[in-house]
């Protein structure tokens, strides 16, 4: 849906979407870890030492080694932040977090996870429903 | 990433590999990729049956192969074989080369190597190939033993009505039983004389035919027992063989034919030893004799003829 | 009539679209391979991990079962060969019956019950899951991260087991024959190399090579052919093994065929 949206800045776009499911047979490092290895043509050992440094920064070392079954809704949410900023993008989308993290009061939840990793975000939106305004008022 | 995973694979990669590239060294190594080759020129009148790849055997190793066929300016077959260079000892200026094509299987080259103390052949004149009669042409073959069973099938019919219940042979059972019963009884050795002395001789010289002719017929019989059936049947033999075989069954049945009409001959001659001859006991022993033989020949003739099952003699 | 003709009409278009179909995949699938760029480290690894799964994983169990079918056979050949007085023709059974044609099809089966029915569901479930939904969105070639290192693993394994079965089976045949009689092992390689000219090897291996194409390309094709519904993936497997079991003996039929006519 948001890529109909977004049309041709899709590539530009780095998403962050329930549409995008992890890829369910490798664990959440080599998730991480692949994009590096397949674009920037990384070994294994930069990448995934790459990937569990991002992971750390949003302190969530220990679901290196789990794969998307096993991981909680934050978790998950964290190991795509992780995948979508290894894409080197100039912009990150959220797209409905609601739909990404259902069981958190989650406008402080991102805000929290996204400022750990302020460093490595160039630029972010988030994509929500408009009845869920009034919950980022809130955290402001 | 797994390492012990990769490890894994990678030993499996590199064992298979190796091992697959070692089979196929191997192969080369045995098929004589990297043996050195001695070529020698074969002539024949024809090359009919003769294959590029055909092995070339020395007492029934393989030491070469034909490499390649063609024709020579006199319009000759040209067969060149190609011999490993370790097994050429094996090949002097007075071995033989003759084509042997078995009834079933694939043909080859034979070299015979009579004197192994000659010189070695020479690599570079022709030497001579023998073909022989050519293939063996199968249907016909097969129309041949049809031909034989058919006549096997009439023997083992003569051979039954010979020993039927009731038969000739019977018969003179019955009677010798009667005579020697009667030689023990009361008018003993009196109903013997009664017999004139005539018909003594004729009954003694008709049993000796009887004898010489079973001999002849077990002579027979052994010949046509080995030569037919001896092991794998009628198809292990070549056509030659086969050739023979129908005579002697002829044979066979002719002389089957006589021993029917001696044997209704003595059947005749004991009814009238009823009224007596000179020598009893003679006799007696004569027609046991004879009559054994037979028996023994009969009993030969059924075993390896079984009723009825001749015509089912298989080729493999 | 009419109705029946254009039904007939549609199932041959429908099959001859899909042999098309997979025809391109495959295309696209090798132009992929024969592309040295696409080795980088993550396809590498999904290729350890495929040879792994299909080969290593299974080699035990596989091995065992070739050795018991040779042995069996062989056994069989053998004794009913003495019986029937054609000794001298086991060798050539063996190779032209069991080591190129039956133990490459076996394997075949194998692998295609093993991992071609697994490849096909896994396929089928990541493509409903929109999975590649999310490598596209990433510009990651499915084709280079997930199908051909699928493939090549099928292929691989394919020849190194069939390779792997027909070396056991090999020596399963001496033993058969000769039993613990190793001097005879120099006659018996000679007679089997005289059995085994460079064509016939050559046409194993490319058939082998067909296989293990035939039971990893057909179900990968097959599981991204299914609308993005979770009750079709069973659909999408059943299809695929079929296709897959069709691809083999017609494999099978073109080998035998190209061999004895």
């Amino acid at each position: 849906m948001i890529k109909q949206l977004l049309g041709a800045d899709i590539q530009a776009t780095a998403l962050i979407s329930p549409d995008l499911p992890l890829r369910v047979n490798l664990t959440s490092l080599e998730n991480i870890a692949l994009i590096a290895q397949l674009h920037q043509h990384a070994s294994w050992a930069d990448a995934s030492q790459r990937a569990q440094q991002l992971l750390s920064v949003m302190c969530a070392d220990d679901i290196a080694l789990k794969r998307d079954e096993d991981l909680s809704y934050m978790q998950r949410f964290v190991v795509k932040t992780a995948r979508a900023i290894m894409l080197k993008r100039p912009l990150i989308l959220i797209d409905r977090p609601a739909c990404l993290l259902p069981d958190v009061f989650y406008p402080e939840v991102l805000s929290y996870i996204l400022s750990s990793v302020h460093d490595e975000i160039p630029h972010y939106t988030i994509v929500d429903y408009h009845w869920n305004r009034p919950l980022y008022e809130h955290t402001k | 990433m797994n390492k012990s995973m990769q490890f894994k694979v990678g030993l499996f990669i590199l064992l298979s590999t190796m091992l697959v590239v070692f089979s196929l060294l191997y192969l080369g190594y045995e098929r004589g990729w990297f043996e050195q080759k001695q070529s020698y020129t074969l002539l024949a009148p024809n090359a009919e049956n003769i294959t590029v790849g055909m092995p070339v055997n020395f007492r029934g190793i393989p030491i070469g192969q034909v490499t390649s066929l063609s024709l020579t300016p006199q319009g000759m077959a040209r067969v060149m074989i190609s011999i490993d260079a370790q097994q050429n000892t094996w090949l002097h200026s007075n071995s033989q080369f003759s084509l042997d094509k078995p009834l079933v299987g694939a043909a080859k080259i034979k070299v015979e190597s009579f004197d192994l103390h000659s010189p070695p052949l020479s690599t570079t004149a022709t030497h001579a190939l023998n073909v022989g009669a050519g293939g063996i042409d199968i249907p016909a073959l097969v129309n041949k033993v049809n031909g034989i069973l058919d006549q096997v099938g009439l023997v083992s019919n003569n051979i039954a009505y010979l020993t039927r219940r009731d038969g000739d042979i019977s018969h003179t059972l019955a009677n010798t039983q009667q005579i020697t019963q009667a030689m023990t009884g009361k008018y003993g050795v009196s109903q013997g004389l009664l017999g004139g002395e005539q018909h003594a001789q004729v009954l003694m010289d008709s049993l000796q035919n009887t004898r010489k002719l079973t001999h002849n017929l077990d002579q027979l019989t052994h010949k046509l027992d080995q030569v037919a059936f001896n092991k794998g049947g009628l198809a292990d033999k070549a056509d030659a063989a086969v050739a023979q075989i129908s005579p002697i069954l002829t044979d066979l049945r002719t002389s089957l034919k006589k021993v029917d009409e001696l044997l209704i001959n003595t059947n005749g001659l004991t009814k009238n030893l009823k009224q007596g001859t000179d020598d009893m006991g003679q006799l007696r022993a004569e027609v046991d004799e004879a009559l054994n033989k037979s028996n023994q020949i009969m009993n030969k003739i059924n075993r390896f003829l079984p009723a009825g099952k001749a015509d089912e003699v298989k080729l493999p | 009539m009419e109705i029946l003709l254009s039904q007939l009409g549609d199932a041959v278009i429908k099959r001859w679209r899909a042999l098309t179909a997979m025809l391109y995949f495959g295309l696209r699938l090798l132009r992929v391979t024969f592309n040295p760029r696409t080795y980088d480290s993550a396809t590498r690894w999904i290729i350890v991990k495929q040879v792994y799964f299909t080969a290593v994983q299974a080699l035990p169990i596989f091995l065992a079962y070739s050795l018991i079918i040779s042995a069996l056979l062989i056994q069989i050949m053998v004794s009913v060969a003495r019986d029937l007085g054609l000794s001298d023709y086991v060798p050539s059974l063996i190779v032209g019956f069991l080591l190129t044609q039956l133990l490459p099809l076996l394997s075949a089966l194998f692998i295609a019950l093993r991992s071609g029915a697994a490849i096909n569901t896994e396929i089928a479930l990541m493509h409903v899951n929109n999975e590649l939904a999310a490598f596209e969105h990433a510009q990651i070639d499915p084709m280079r991260y997930e199908f051909m290192p699928r493939v090549i693993g099928g292929v691989v394994s394919m020849l190194a087991l069939t390779s792997l079965a027909i070396i056991g089976a090999l020596i399963i045949a001496f033993l058969g024959i000769y039993g613990w009689q190793w001097a005879n092992w120099s006659s018996y390689t000679h007679s089997m190399a005289l059995l085994l000219p460079i064509p016939l090897v050559l046409g194993v291996i490319i058939k082998t090579a067909l296989f293990g194409l035939a039971v990893t390309l057909i179900p990968l094709k097959t599981g991204l052919e299914i609308p993005k519904r979770l009750f079709l993936v069973p659909v999408a497997v059943l299809k695929g093994m079929m296709r897959v079991f069709f691809a083999i003996f017609l494999i099978e039929v073109a080998s035998l065929a190209f061999n004895y006519i």
